[in-house]
């Protein structure tokens, strides 16, 4: 138990501090820590000594709904697994006006962004207040895969037939703001468009891109200017439609275990190894069966769902059943599952479009945006 | 009608003594240590930091999850939702004390007679305090002074744009 000295006289209030003062900061959600880290320098230490040891800052399931009838109404929201709190995010207005746009998509989880013929917009910071604005890239596309590695951003497929190059993928440097064409994509993958077929992952290097229902997979360096594939990441033939994703730099597959009509099992594996060389899959885990028929909901069929992950969590949601997200955590290797409510999405009708990622917050980012943004403000959501 | 059940005696730092089964005594790990201690013979235990007030608190709360325990194995095992519902109710019910005082005295209670439970419930629930507050408005409940340097002040200020008070 905590440490704390003697305390004081049985009627004064007994001064809280040290592993007493920490244990209770572990309680408090990290939208509420601001304030506690402004108390004194001995609490500014107890809030960071107590989210470094007991309860640490957790990846944000970040949820933006964007409604698709007049008046257009956006609004941005949050799960934060450390304290299981739904969060509300009010943002300045000019975040907003990307927000509300119906192209907005995101990928890979930390990027979103708004493609059209003549508009380019990517945000990647955890609360996506920043946004970039580039030239469209030159090659008209609809619903191409979109990837951030590293700095640059990677614009593959979605091109029409009569395009000079239906195959053109072009990578955009934000440092010098400019685009250039790089190695053709795989024809295989042309007809894919990404949000419907395709998964996409990102390491440091490469840009990951997995077909949802064979498992074919295409691994493409902007640096090295290079394709690798094709690779059959299905980790055994009664897996029916995967998606990837990449925790701590290392990719994982979410599978559907069973077929459409009648989803037996859904299981999460690591690889291993080296893709071009060997690699294996190690099984980190199986969602509970009660969780499976959580996701499954109205529908008989589950063609695929979508996974975002990040550090040690895994967010996984069935499109077309939005009330339910399943929650991994990755602990000493294997995967501790949760089922959390969607409460943003149980009381809104179909009408709404969600815009899925995950972030990564720290208290510096809160602090930041609450100094940088009068409009800024998170509040913890009613009928949590 | 009810089996004998043994009991020990503890003495708030008031003087004033208390039997407590020893179920309910379990709850509380340095408690558990003494009893299951074949070398000690327990006659009489004193807990110094603790008022007659405040243990009467923390017996009632070890009685009560001592009962659960129990019935809990007599059905066989894991409590049903319900149970488990009602025994959080009953927790919130036991934590609304009328003087913030109180909180603290029962928190540091469980922290000294390592009873987890009854520790994490005061925890969150003097957690429940800061959500929400101001710094200045943190200082007035737990009676701290605003420590930060004048220049440390500035310059967190500057930095982030963001009040102390």
């Amino acid at each position: 138990m905590a440490q704390q000295g003697s305390t004081s006289e049985p009627e004064a209030k007994p001064s809280i501090h040290g592993d007493v003062l920490e244990s209770i900061l572990s309680h408090v959600p990290l939208i509420h820590l601001l304030s506690a880290s402004r108390v004194s320098t001995s609490w500014n230490r107890a809030v960071s000594s107590s989210l470094a040891h007991l309860n640490p800052v957790k990846p944000w399931l970040i949820l933006h709904a964007h409604s698709s009838r007049s008046p257009y109404l956006t609004a941005t929201h949050a799960y934060d697994p450390r304290s299981h709190l739904w969060l509300d995010i009010r943002r300045p207005n000019q975040s907003s006006l990307k927000l509300a746009s119906s192209a907005l998509r995101s990928s890979h989880s930390s990027l979103f962004y708004v493609l059209s013929p003549t508009v380019f917009a990517f945000s990647f910071d955890p609360l996506h207040l920043t946004w970039h604005h580039a030239e469209a890239p030159r090659v008209w596309r609809v619903d191409p895969i979109v990837a951030r590695v590293g700095r640059c951003i990677v614009v593959a497929g979605g091109a029409c037939d009569f395009e000079d190059d239906p195959l053109a993928v072009e990578v955009y440097d934000p440092g010098t703001r400019t685009w250039t064409m790089g190695p053709s994509m795989p024809e295989i993958l042309k007809d894919s468009t990404a949000s419907t077929w395709l998964s996409v992952a990102v390491d440091e290097q490469r840009m990951h891109v997995t077909e949802k229902s064979s498992g074919i997979t295409y691994s493409f360096d902007p640096n090295a200017e290079i394709w690798d594939g094709p690779y059959d990441l299905r980790p055994n033939q009664n897996v029916y439609s995967c998606v990837i994703g990449t925790l701590h730099n290392r990719l994982i597959v979410a599978g559907l275990v069973g077929n459409m009509e009648n989803l037996n099992s859904v299981k999460l594996w690591e690889v291993r190894g080296e893709m071009g060389k060997e690699f294996w899959w190690m099984e980190m885990g199986e969602m509970p069966k009660e969780m499976v028929k959580k996701l499954k909901g109205e529908s008989e069929c589950v063609a695929s769902i979508a996974m975002n992950a990040m550090g040690d969590f895994v967010y996984i949601h069935n499109p077309s059943e939005p009330a339910e997200m399943i929650v991994g955590e990755i602990v000493n290797g294997t995967c501790k599952w949760r089922d959390v409510p969607n409460v943003v999405m149980k009381d809104k009708t179909r009408m709404q479009r969600m815009v899925v990622g995950c972030s990564d917050v720290s208290l510096g980012d809160l602090q930041k945006a609450v100094s940088e943004n009068r409009n800024f403000a998170v509040k913890i959501r009613a009928g949590n | 009608m009810s089996s004998p059940v043994e009991q020990i005696t503890v003495v708030s730092s008031d003087g004033d003594e208390f039997k407590m089964t020893v179920a309910a005594a379990m709850q509380s790990e340095q408690l558990k240590q003494m009893l299951t201690d074949d070398s000690i013979s327990i006659v009489k235990v004193p807990v110094e930091n603790i008022s007659t007030e405040i243990l009467v608190k923390v017996i009632e709360y070890c009685q009560k999850h001592a009962d659960h325990e129990a019935a809990t194995k007599a059905n066989g095992g894991g409590a049903s939702d319900s149970e488990a519902e009602e025994l959080n109710k009953w927790d919130a019910e036991f934590m609304k004390v009328d003087v913030e005082d109180k909180l603290f005295h029962i928190l540091m209670a469980a922290n000294y007679l390592e009873i987890k439970g009854l520790f994490d419930l005061a925890c969150q629930t003097v957690a429940d305090l800061i959500k929400g507050k101001t710094p200045k408005q943190i200082r007035k409940i737990f009676n701290l002074k605003n420590d930060f340097t004048p220049e440390e002040q500035e310059r967190l200020s500057r930095q982030h744009n963001c009040s102390f008070d």
